[in-house]
């Protein structure tokens, strides 16, 4: 695994456009002023 | 993530969201419900997130650890249903802490997939936002 990470703790983390689980967009932007805690998973096991 | 939804409650008005790369929405809705999680599930198609956090593909043996193996043996007696892979197994995930300007806060990049945070590192890492 190589740690090619552009951002680190204390960046601002760039409004990624993704799409949630009913198929609408769904960006970081939307959701400022409340903390958030990502988990991103693998795969669908 | 299972750990986290048990534990909103330690967690204040934080929203947990999940992250995965499959690129069909129905699957992650059928997934949010089999988890029973009451917060967004999320796609990340072209993994650009997981690049910009570096949570990057593992080889396979570090992917295929004997942790790994161990982990899965647990779910399994736990009475979890597995599938068959059909997306990148040798991804690797990431835990984050965002705080309320959206500022990146900590990051956990586990070089197995067994290794990911215990969810008490996360709560903490929470609770140190309204400390500062």
């Amino acid at each position: 695994m190589t740690d090619d990470r552009v951002i680190g703790e204390g960046d601002v983390l760039p409004d990624v456009a993704l799409v949630d689980h009913e198929g609408r967009p769904w960006r970081f932007s939307g959701h400022r002023g409340r903390p958030l805690v990502l988990v991103l998973h693998r795969h669908l096991a | 993530m299972i750990a986290v939804r048990d534990h909103l409650d330690q967690l204040g008005d934080t929203l947990p969201v999940v992250i995965m790369f499959a690129d069909d929405p129905s699957r992650l809705a059928a997934y949010r419900t089999y988890l029973d999680l009451e917060f967004p599930v999320v796609a990340d198609v072209d993994r650009t997130l997981y690049r910009l956090l570096g949570a990057g593909r593992g080889s396979f043996f570090r992917v295929w650890s004997p942790g790994t193996i161990a982990m899965y043996a647990r779910l399994v007696r736990r009475g979890r249903r597995l599938h068959a892979p059909t997306e990148d197994t040798r991804q690797l995930g990431a835990d984050a802490v965002i705080d309320r300007d959206g500022r990146l806060h900590r990051l956990w990049l586990p070089p197995t997939p067994d290794a990911r945070p215990a969810v008490d590192e996360i709560v903490d890492a929470v609770r140190e936002l309204d400390r500062r």
